[in-house]
């Protein structure tokens, strides 16, 4: 769980979402949005905050869910709030 | 709509100590076996308690699309017993359910419209587990935090000898009787609220008609099953899913503290192998089996709908009585007055002399207040005629779910004209005819009964179809 890079963190991250979202094409672009594209709703993102957390054994503030827009930007945070510097964001 | 319309079971699904599909389940029960184990050594931590032994319920999940990995994760175990329950029943009535959204996991049962269909599930506790779990992250996990860097900086301290080492090593002690979930779960009030259990049978299979909730502690279940029996005949619904689901564990023992406070459990006064302490009706009882918990869901129709579409008819619901003692909120009336007078409404709906009822499946807990009381009103009512047996004997107390457990028990009895022994009566408490072996025998109208802490008592009335 230490030595997570991008790219552990971008399949990791892509695993979560196409399971939460059910998506019949499997692991999502880096580029794809949440919402527009993978069609995620409110109640997937709580989902998420609690798949996230376990998977990346940290805490994420309800106040840092508007980062998580792409697949990207999730795997940013997660590279971010890894070196302590998510909240900064 | 019609109010004379008649309503039957056509299909049966339960998870319980005994087995999480009701062909094992119903085997097991006619063998008289019972699990009886020691409780988790952790709980014996948290408080002197007086009573050792519960029944768990061992492996009872099973592999089912209806739920992914991650809505276990937001679903308390309670509803997740209640919907393999729900799958079993519906397969065993017939009613395939298809998959209506694929994103949302939601099905529908495809021979039933959704406005037309109901869920009536009783519960004691609601999602007690997850509540627990959440509160006991809230409290924890920030001390735990703590006492870790204080056991570490114990340890890194520059003057740090044996006595700040065995410092360190008491706060990790400390720190390990905290066990609290790895993250807060977000979905704590969806899975904590006492009707999760009915709204993710409702979700699950696209139920759109009353899906109400009855919380009457060990009544529960039994009420439920009334309640749905109401609903259809009236005609507020076509089909029901009608049981009772609960989950009481947790990692400190809580639940089981609570009922082992106040003297409620069993507590054999010599020693005795497991599986005999569990004594409903017999003099040498102590108090009730704890059991971790339990599930089922019974489907019930109209009968003209279900003889229409060729389901199995397992037995008519025929009716349902219920009052409260409104005499102490934990103790049961001594007098029994108000459990005499449920069985007689029951009776009354169902249209059914007590002399024509041939089978009671008690409440039968097996504490020594109330096995007594019981005993009294059942002979009061049916007199030495009627075969009775505790279903508790088996399976300890599941609270909320019991009544729906034993609902089912009463409809396979009715089915197959025998039934499972009540467990070590051996020295009866009463002159009734206790059922001491699954000996066939006429069964063509038979009465499942449940009282509750909280004083409410509810009997339901079931016959064999065309009695």
């Amino acid at each position: 769980m230490k030595n997570l890079d991008r790219e552990d963190v971008t399949r990791k991250v892509q695993e979560i979402l196409a399971e939460v979202l059910n998506l019949a094409e499997g692991r999502p672009d880096p580029d794809a949005r949440l919402i527009e594209d993978l069609g995620a709703e409110s109640v997937d993102m709580l989902s998420l905050l609690l798949e996230f957390e376990e998977a990346f054994d940290s805490e994420i503030p309800d106040e840092d869910l508007p980062q998580f827009v792409t697949v990207r930007s999730i795997v940013d945070y997660v590279l971010k709030s890894r070196t302590g510097t998510a909240r900064q964001a | 709509m019609s109010r004379e319309r008649r309503v039957v079971v056509t299909g049966l699904g339960v998870v319980s100590s005994l087995g999480n599909r009701v062909e094992p389940f119903w085997r097991a029960c006619l063998e008289g076996r019972t699990v009886v184990e020691p409780i988790p050594r952790a709980w014996t931590r948290y408080a002197p308690l007086k009573s050792s032994l519960w029944s768990p319920l061992g492996d009872w999940d099973r592999p089912t699309p209806l739920m992914t990995r991650v809505e276990r994760k937001q679903m308390d175990p309670s509803s997740q017993m209640a919907l393999l329950a729900a799958e079993e029943a519906l397969e065993a009535a017939g009613l395939e359910t298809e998959l209506a959204d694929r994103k949302r996991n939601r099905h529908r049962i495809a021979a039933c419209d959704g406005e037309r269909a109901g869920v009536f599930i009783g519960t004691g506790v609601g999602g007690i587990h997850t509540l627990l779990a959440s509160a006991s992250f809230t409290f924890l996990s920030e001390a735990k935090k703590r006492l870790a860097e204080v056991a570490a900086s114990l340890r890194g301290a520059a003057e740090a000898g044996d006595a700040a080492d065995e410092a360190a090593a008491q706060l990790e002690q400390v720190r390990s009787m905290l066990p609290t979930p790895p993250v807060f779960n977000t979905f704590s009030v969806s899975m904590t609220m006492p009707n999760a259990v009915s709204a993710q049978l409702a979700l699950k299979f696209g139920v759109k008609g009353p899906t109400p909730t009855f919380t009457c502690a060990c009544a529960s279940g039994t009420t439920a099953l009334g309640q749905a029996l109401r609903a259809v005949r009236e005609g507020t619904c076509d089909l029901a899913l009608a049981g009772g689901a609960e989950y009481l564990s947790d990692e400190y023992g809580s639940c089981f503290r609570g009922f082992d406070a106040v003297g409620a459990l069993v507590r054999p006064a010599a020693p005795m192998p497991r599986e005999a302490v569990n004594r409903p009706f017999d003099d040498d009882r102590t108090g009730f089996l704890f059991a971790e918990g339990g599930g089922a869901v019974l489907v019930l129709e109209d009968l003209e709908r279900a003889r229409a579409r060729g389901a199995p008819l397992l037995a008519e619901v025929r009716g349902y009585g219920e009052t409260c003692d409104a005499y102490s909120a934990m103790v049961m009336d001594p007098e029994g007055r108000q459990i005499v007078r449920a069985l007689e409404l029951c009776l009354a709906d169902a249209g059914v002399d007590a002399g024509d009822v041939d089978y009671l499946n008690a409440h039968g807990t097996g504490t020594p207040a109330n096995d007594p009381i019981e005993c009294r009103a059942v002979r009061e009512l049916f007199g030495r005629r009627v075969r009775v047996n505790s279903t508790k004997s088996l399976l300890g107390h599941t609270l909320g779910a019991s009544g729906a457990i034993e609902a089912v028990v009463t409809v396979l009895s009715l089915r197959d004209g025998r039934t499972h022994p009540s467990k070590n009566v051996e020295r009866p408490i009463a002159d009734l005819a206790f059922v001491t072996r699954p000996e066939p025998f006429p069964i063509r109208h038979a009465v499942s009964q449940s009282f509750a802490f909280g004083g409410q008592n509810a009997a339901v009335a079931f016959s064999q179809v065309g009695a």
